[in-house]
């Protein structure tokens, strides 16, 4: 039962919770765990959500995140697909893990990811003052149940047991010294885990419900406990009121990211993105670290298709590129825009916040987004279904240009057939900006489109380029 | 004195558990309810003060490895 100090956060030390509060407890109990296995601290993922049990990860100097109510275990999900060799687990209150985040819950336990899932049950949501929880014993009384709660308690454990964890055991913060044990049980276990740990709230639980001191709810909890061997041969009345402490189940059943690397890997998955980049395609360097692109117009101007071509020249050229898009519900006509983020370092943020180029193909959505433009910036606008008018003269005194072209005009009646506007565009954006290598973007023009259209496209894609370039030279040389 | 025994007031909140629960009876509790350590001489090392310390407060060291265990 080692302890590794240095593990602890203690800056933000001495903790925020009650004198007596559990919490404090089952957090040692977890580093114990960890120091046990031979963990460093960059092989853990701690996460929580929102609670008392929130602050654990604060206190531990794992890699942590607190996340929103309920939610932790659909982000850890997340974690654990993107970083299958850490061990994820998460620490949660009642509240949070057994009705807020109680679906996320079942449907973890039901795909048996591997999750350990350590749930600080303190029968109450405690931060917020002391209302009743899904845990909260029957008759117990609460600032919500002043006359005693009519509900009988969840017993979290017997649901992730039905809902298909494969590790399922019980224990309470009075038992300190049986809970390293039990969790590194939980991390060893390829699949769902989940401890459910009674940890005494005194302020919120013990002060309602004629606890004199923290103590006499720790008695409470040893007096109570049974090892779950005992409780195999006791009745159902015999354990009345009794807590059934231990390993409750432990028995393997195929883990969830096995499962899906094995698909992966029975599919053939081709690994697109680094087939993708080559980087061989001569462009001007970027104007600046993180480039944004707003492509907006109506459903069924192709769109979302331009952004998926966009992002992956941009992939080509050996950039990294972020595709967003959104629409309305209507399969044609309606909203609808894609938004690209291109950087040469990794994209956090994901999201155009003030767009380098803005592609405005309807009236709509140019008077939406012109204002949003960077300083420097550029507007490219079909002018055969915008009419920029008085805007022109506040975009240009914000310091963005302004470039008119009748795309969907030449789209329509020069290549004749309008579904080429988005790929004139496109042809339009490469001419207008340097940093696009052409050739990028045709290859990925070129490799998203059946083979059928690739002639005329081609023309449009070529037409495009070439008046963006004049365009472009016109308003240097102007 | 095979034990040394520590206390961190900066963390320490004095919710008692150390003095209720050591199996030997070397904490005593000042008028105030904080832990003193009154008779560090009989600690056995089994670190239950320690293990149930919810505010990292208490450090019980020169631990034997035959105690090491749940």
């Amino acid at each position: 039962m080692a302890f590794d100090k240095s593990l602890l956060r203690t800056a933000e030390f001495p903790t925020i919770w009650c004198p007596g509060c559990g919490h404090g407890i089952i957090t040692q109990a977890a580093i114990r765990a960890c120091n046990d296995m031979g963990l460093a601290r960059d092989d853990v993922y701690a996460v929580s959500g929102i609670g008392c049990s929130a602050r654990t990860p604060a206190y531990i100097d794992f890699n942590s995140i607190q996340t929103t109510h309920g939610r932790a275990i659909a982000f850890a999900t997340g974690m654990k697909m993107f970083r299958p060799e850490k061990h994820v687990f998460l620490l949660l209150g009642d509240g949070d893990c057994a009705s807020i985040g109680g679906n996320h819950l079942i449907h973890a336990c039901r795909r048996n990811i591997d999750l350990t899932v350590l749930v600080l049950n303190n029968f109450i949501y405690g931060m917020t003052g002391g209302q009743v929880s899904p845990t909260t014993p029957h008759n117990s009384r609460t600032t919500t149940t002043m006359y005693g709660n009519l509900d009988e308690p969840l017993d979290i454990c017997g649901i992730a047991m039905a809902a298909g964890a494969t590790f399922v055991a019980r224990s309470t913060a009075y038992h300190a010294q049986q809970l390293p044990g039990l969790i590194e049980q939980g991390f060893r276990n390829r699949g769902m885990s989940l401890i459910e740990i009674l940890s005494p709230c005194p302020t919120g639980f013990g002060n309602r419900n004629n606890y004199r001191t923290p103590a006499d709810m720790y008695d409470e909890l040893r007096d109570n406990a049974v090892p779950v061997e005992k409780a195999k041969n006791m009745s159902e009345k015999e354990l009345e009121g009794r807590i059934v402490t231990g390993v409750l189940k432990n028995a393997g059943r195929e883990e969830y990211v096995d499962r899906y690397s094995a698909m992966l890997k029975n599919i053939g998955a081709p690994d697109e993105l680094s087939d993708l980049a080559s980087g061989n395609y001569p462009a001007e360097p970027m104007r600046s670290e993180r480039f944004e692109c707003r492509l907006s117009g109506s459903g069924g101007q192709g769109l979302i298709l331009a952004g998926i071509i966009f992002s992956e020249a941009m992939i080509r050229q050996g950039k990294n590129a972020v595709h967003t898009q959104s629409y309305g519900p209507e399969a044609r006509g309606g909203a609808s825009r894609s938004e690209v983020v291109v950087s040469a370092e990794r994209i956090d943020f994901p999201e155009v916040s003030a767009p380098d180029i803005l592609l405005a193909m309807t009236q709509d959505a140019f008077d939406r987004f012109s204002a949003g433009v960077r300083k420097g910036g550029a507007i490219l606008i079909d002018s055969t279904l915008v009419n920029p008018g008085p805007a022109a003269a506040r975009i240009s005194s914000d310091g963005a240009r302004c470039f008119e072209y009748p795309i969907s005009d030449y789209a329509k009646n020069t290549l004749g057939d309008i579904r080429t506007a988005n790929i004139v565009a496109l042809g339009l954006l490469s001419g207008l900006n340097g940093f696009i290598s052409r050739d990028a973007m045709l290859d990925s023009v070129l490799s998203r489109l059946p083979a059928r259209a690739h002639d005329l496209n081609k023309t449009g894609f070529e037409h495009g380029f070439n008046e963006g370039r004049a365009m472009l030279a016109a308003d240097k040389g102007g | 004195m095979p034990y040394s025994l520590s206390i961190d007031r900066r963390w320490c909140k004095k919710c008692g558990l150390c003095v209720r629960y050591c199996p030997k009876n070397v904490y005593d509790a000042d008028p105030l309810g904080a832990p003193v350590i009154a008779r560090a001489q009989d600690c056995v090392g089994c670190i239950q003060c320690e293990a149930r310390c919810p505010d990292f407060a208490l450090t019980v060291e020169n631990t034997p490895e035959k105690h090491d265990g749940a």
